[in-house]
């Protein structure tokens, strides 16, 4: 079981990847409070296996995850979806959460992020 | 050429409000199917609260794709011939959308219901969330504009005072520090406090009516309503005197209870106060009416003393209203590229909680575009165009002398009866311009929230003084706001204008002056309802009690604006 109890078991460094990318993003946020530029990122968690902080970060962290346990892994789908959707990139965001809508057709945050997401699209 | 231009570019507006429209349907969808799964999910229920504050029904946007022209329907008298059009809907994610959603029949909660549910999940799930309170009301405080959203603003209103409330208690303290290291917790007080005041101006403006001029009589609504603000305003002002916003509302407040010179005072000393900031739209749009009421002053001055009138004000009021449209484009735009979608993950793992705080990008896009101002924008440029125009934009038809020669504005109504000739449609010069404006501004609002129905209204009045020739735009916009609201009086007004003046049937003129006033009653203190309504009885060969009510119009309503009175004794002459 991973972290949301949906699919099969996430190995140990996957789930230390997904956390590190929500760091990460929760790190841009705090930079974007502070008047930094987020997109461009600011260090921080970059640190371990090569990855910078920011978003570029944060989306190499869920992409791995991804990668490592089949792209099933909803927390990171999640996360990936977010990264996207911050670029404005909503398509891409809308291909990370319907495939996140596959694995759990039933699970609310993943609908509500759906939604902000063609609601963003129809305001950009 | 440029002309044609811009009315090309206003029969795409039907496609511009579909293609937003498709992606707003998925998203209700999507939160739809979030809210079946989870009923208290605050997230999804606010997007859709915020969908059915915004968009009407799909039902209600079809409009003529059939090529029916609505003004022949008018004309024929026949059943509508743009209900529900399909044919025009572009390809995209809404046609599955049109079927499954609530659109299909299924009916529509309001919007104050569907607050109302949001606020009962948001004070069992989340308490003391005062940030969740505070954004919730901000969010949708700047979208309940119309007299039918009173009970939305009620529910608004409520949040406001319960984020108050909290921000008072320690909790709240706590969240005050949290949310901006540099504010204070009375600056967090003192502008929620001015959030909660421009509800009351809100609601005294929706009293007032759109684009109520300046001086126009302060009725006890509207004066109570102004009252409750100017003391809210006063409160936020104490807490933190810096507050600009807090000073500004104040100001608003002195305009809405007719204390013109007053305001006039405050508002010089604010800017003296401000110290060279650069003034946002709303002080402009303030700054524009007061300079407006200055212009209306001369003028009166002028007839009396028998000179003629410098027209500096009015100039200067025109030249700060251009400055406001500018800076509201600008602002607008920098809210919809700056507004970020922070809170994807909300509720996932790393999002903490089920509704922890945070609008997502279309919901900060909203609050930044500000709606109300672009509206007060586009319908001061309609009261600038028709303070120009003596017979208020929607005079009698052109017959000889009568209307073209009373301020050498005949372009507005030149050529106006149908198929009347081939004089010019077009409106030329400075006037041509502000209707332009208007038009545009009308037009940005009806894409960001097309169920706004005074933004169809807006964009009604300005087409149909920009192309006298050719009212079918103006009917299909009108006709589109009616179908929104079935209750807005003034739509049903210029309808019944339009169908006297343009397609020479006084038969449903009257009928759609009877609906205006069998839905609102407070219609009879609109000169052009009598106006319209003695036109009528004048075209229907009753030309004494056309004339009567005529004299009983003017008799009374004492407290006319120029180009009101204008159109009366345009009218009498021409009876």
């Amino acid at each position: 079981m991973n972290a949301n109890g949906t699919m099969g078991p996430a190995s140990l460094t996957s789930q230390v990847n997904t956390l590190k990318g929500w760091c990460c993003l929760r790190e841009v946020d705090q930079q974007e409070g502070g008047g930094a530029s987020s997109s461009e990122g600011g260090g921080g968690f970059g640190g371990g296996s090569g990855s910078g902080g920011g978003l570029s970060g944060a989306e190499e962290y869920f992409t791995r995850t991804l990668e490592e346990g089949g792209g099933a892994d909803l927390d990171a789908l999640l996360g990936l979806a977010d990264c996207r959707a911050r670029a404005f990139d909503w398509n891409s965001a809308l291909e990370a959460l319907n495939r996140a809508v596959a694995v759990a057709p039933s699970f609310a945050p993943a609908l509500v992020a759906k939604a902000r997401c063609f609601a963003g699209e129809a305001n950009s | 050429m440029q002309f044609f231009f811009k009315l090309t570019n206003l029969t795409d507006l039907n496609l511009f409000i579909s293609a937003g429209q498709n992606d707003w349907v998925s998203a209700e969808q999507a939160a739809e199917r979030a809210v079946t799964e989870d009923r208290n999910n605050v997230a999804a229920l606010r997007l859709l609260a915020l969908f059915t504050a915004t968009h009407p029904p799909l039902s209600q946007l079809g409009d003529g794709g059939r090529g029916g022209s609505i003004a022949s329907s008018i004309g024929g008298g026949d059943a509508d011939a743009d209900d529900d059009d399909d044919e025009d809907e572009p390809d995209g994610r809404s046609s599955s959308g049109k079927k499954g959603g609530r659109s299909s029949g299924k009916k529509r909660a309001t919007v104050a219901q569907q607050l109302q549910t949001l606020a009962s999940v948001m004070e069992k799930l989340e308490p003391n969330n005062a940030a969740l309170a505070l954004e919730t009301a901000q969010l949708f405080s700047g979208l309940c504009l119309e007299p039918r959203h009173q009970g939305a603003l009620e529910v608004v209103g409520h949040m406001f005072r319960r984020a108050l409330d909290l921000l008072s208690s320690p909790q709240g303290g706590n969240f005050a520090s949290l949310a901006s290291s540099s504010a204070s917790s009375d600056e967090v007080l003192a502008a929620a406090t001015c959030d909660l005041a421009q509800i009351a101006v809100q609601r005294a403006a929706a009293a007032a009516g759109i684009g109520a001029s300046s001086n126009s009589s302060s009725s006890g609504v509207v004066l109570r309503y102004a009252s409750e603000a100017m003391d809210l305003y006063r409160r936020a002002s104490k807490l933190d005197p810096s507050n600009t916003k807090a000073l500004v509302g104040m100001i608003q407040c002195q305009v809405l209870q007719g204390s013109m010179d007053d305001a006039s005072e405050q508002l010089e000393m604010v800017k003296v106060m401000s110290d060279g900031e650069a003034p946002d739209a709303k002080f402009l749009l303030l700054e524009c009416r007061l300079a407006l009421y200055a212009a209306q002053r001369d003028k009166a001055r002028s007839a009396a003393t028998g000179q003629s009138s410098s027209g500096k004000s009015a100039r200067a009021a025109l030249r700060l209203l251009e400055k406001a449209a500018k800076v509201h484009k600008r602002t607008s735009r920098a809210a919809a590229k700056g507004a970020w979608m922070g809170e994807l993950s909300q509720g996932g793992s790393a999002g903490g909680g089920s509704a922890s705080s945070g609008l997502c990008f279309a919901e900060r896009a909203m609050v930044g575009a500000q709606p109300f101002v672009g509206l007060e924008i586009a319908a001061l440029y309609l009261s600038h165009c028709e303070d120009t125009d003596p017979s208020g934009g929607f005079g009698p038809p052109s017959s000889g002398a009568t209307s073209s020669s009373a301020n050498g504005s005949s372009s507005s109504s030149g050529g106006r009866k149908k198929g009347g000739g081939g004089a010019s449609s077009g409106v030329a010069g400075e006037r041509g311009d502000a209707l332009e404006r208007a038009l545009s501004v009308a037009k940005d609002l009806i894409g960001q929230v097309p169920s706004l129905v005074e933004a169809h209204f807006l964009a009604a009045r300005a087409t149909l003084s920009l192309d006298a020739q050719h009212p079918d735009s103006a009917l299909k916009l009108l006709k589109r706001c009616l179908k929104v609201d079935p209750g807005f009086a003034p739509a049903h007004l210029l309808t019944a204008t339009i169908a006297l003046d343009y397609l020479g049937n006084p038969r449903f003129a009257q009928q759609a002056l009877d609906t205006a006033l069998g839905l609102d009653f407070s219609v009879r203190n609109d000169p052009k309802y009598h106006l319209a309504r003695a036109r009528v009885l004048a075209a229907q060969g009753q030309s004494e009690q056309a004339l009567a009510q005529l004299v009983d119009a003017a008799d009374i309503l004492t407290d006319l604006k120029p180009a009101d009175r204008a159109a009366l004794e345009v009218g009498k002459v021409a009876l």
